[in-house]
């Protein structure tokens, strides 16, 4: 365990992209901290690297080299089991495509992390069914999102916003420390991305989360805590907007 | 055979010739032994092709379920929850094949034994049908090998799908 005041921090990260015998660098030394409670918006112009810094500031992707820590650990120095364990009880994650299980109804989509959690990070007795626990805890979830009505259905019957949303209460049934958000609004229309960055913004002034996004819309998240500006793998510039509180 | 042949050589003069029946058809049972070596080779090669079939039907299954591999470890699940996925569902479509084969094989030789629906040439095998005979141990060795062969074949897609890099499962399309 590494003493940090800083709930993540990255140091020289490096990342290459090997295209047949060509090496291709994404990321070339790139120091990150966030503190706990901060609202981090990484811009930058496409091929930048930003998402892959995210992927790996997640736990997702490893770096060639450097070093990620969270919450004190060295993510990258511990076992694929412990970068598990560590998605699903610290990270929730939010895609640009809403990443959700085609198969499973949209309460099924939101419990399942916890549902990963009970079996296999769970001190009692595994179970694969849900239960009444478990569900009643998903649609208060879903309710806080507007979207109870729509526990049954599949997700191939929501709209786009009504799809993120319900990726990001599958991200918040865990009750993580951080979440991650790739393009959140990338692929919505500018109303319902208004709807995602307005709970984003409240789960982090309310809720005091942490939240990274990843996002080419930075004027859609000016009033965030802090914009940081990736330009050929490296950072370029750093604004802080507001001090967290 | 052999220890009431070497009694009757025994009780016998030495004029006479004991022989037993095998050895009066050394060459109908030579016959036979080749036909069961046959047999044997052609189903071994049966459930190689069968096996081979859980193989395909897992890495099928692995290429088309990429983006929710993807999905499921970006939400916490591990390189071996998802291996033991992957090993159930090959376990079940095991199980499966084992139940059906198993059954139908059992059902057939039963009703076999009890209809004699095969008919054997007399002049040739000495008997009218095709007998049955089910040595119980045989049924429980074959189970346990169909199980160790499925389990065998199931580690390599099951592992594919365990070792998938979740950022390009979820750009998988």
């Amino acid at each position: 365990m590494i003493l940090s005041k800083n709930l993540i921090s990255a140091k020289s990260i490096i990342k290459t992209f090997t295209q047949g015998a060509k090496l291709v660098p994404v990321l070339r030394g790139i120091d990150i901290e966030v503190s706990k409670g901060e609202f981090v918006v990484i811009s930058g112009p496409s091929g930048a690297g930003k998402s892959t810094l995210l992927h790996i500031l997640g736990a997702l992707d490893c770096p060639t080299s450097g070093k990620v820590i969270i919450d004190g650990e060295d993510i990258y120095s511990s076992s694929d089991e412990a970068r598990a364990r560590l998605r699903n009880k610290k990270i929730g994650f939010v895609f640009q495509f809403y990443h959700l299980l085609g198969e499973f109804s949209c309460l099924e989509n939101v419990y399942l992390p916890k549902l990963i959690a009970q079996n296999l990070y769970g001190k009692g007795e595994s179970n694969l069914y849900p239960g009444q626990d478990i569900r009643k805890n998903a649609l208060e979830i879903l309710s806080l999102l507007d979207l109870k009505n729509r526990a049954d259905f599949p997700p191939a019957k929501l709209s786009g916003g009504e799809k993120q949303r319900v990726a990001i209460a599958r991200a918040l049934i865990n009750e993580p420390d951080i979440i991650f958000c790739d393009e959140p609004t990338g692929n919505l229309d500018s109303q319902s991305g208004e709807e995602i960055r307005s709970i984003l913004m409240r789960l982090n002034r309310e809720k005091g989360r942490t939240i990274i996004v990843v996002t080419h819309q930075r004027d859609l998240f000016s009033d965030c805590g802090r914009l940081i500006n990736i330009r050929d793998g490296l950072i370029s510039e750093e604004f802080v907007l507001q001090e967290v509180k | 055979m052999s220890s009431l042949k070497e009694k009757l050589y025994r009780l016998l003069d030495s004029g006479y010739q004991v022989r037993t029946w095998t050895e009066l058809n050394r060459t109908f049972f030579a016959a036979l032994k080749l036909e069961k070596i046959a047999m044997f080779i052609i189903l071994t090669l049966i459930v190689l092709v069968a096996a081979f079939n859980i193989i395909s039907t897992l890495s099928v299954l692995v290429t088309d379920k990429t983006k929710d591999i993807g999905i499921l470890k970006s939400i916490g699940l591990s390189s071996k929850g998802i291996n033991r996925i992957f090993m159930l569902v090959g376990l079940l479509i095991a199980s499966f094949g084992i139940i059906l084969g198993v059954g139908l094989g059992l059902g057939l030789s039963f009703l076999l034994r009890k209809y004699q629906f095969i008919r054997l040439p007399q002049d040739i095998y000495y008997i009218q049908y095709l007998p049955v005979f089910i040595r119980w141990l045989d049924v429980g060795l074959i189970i346990l090998a169909a199980f160790l062969i499925s389990i065998l074949f199931t580690i390599y897609p099951a592992r594919k799908a365990a070792l998938l890099n979740p950022v390009e499962a979820l750009r998988y399309e």
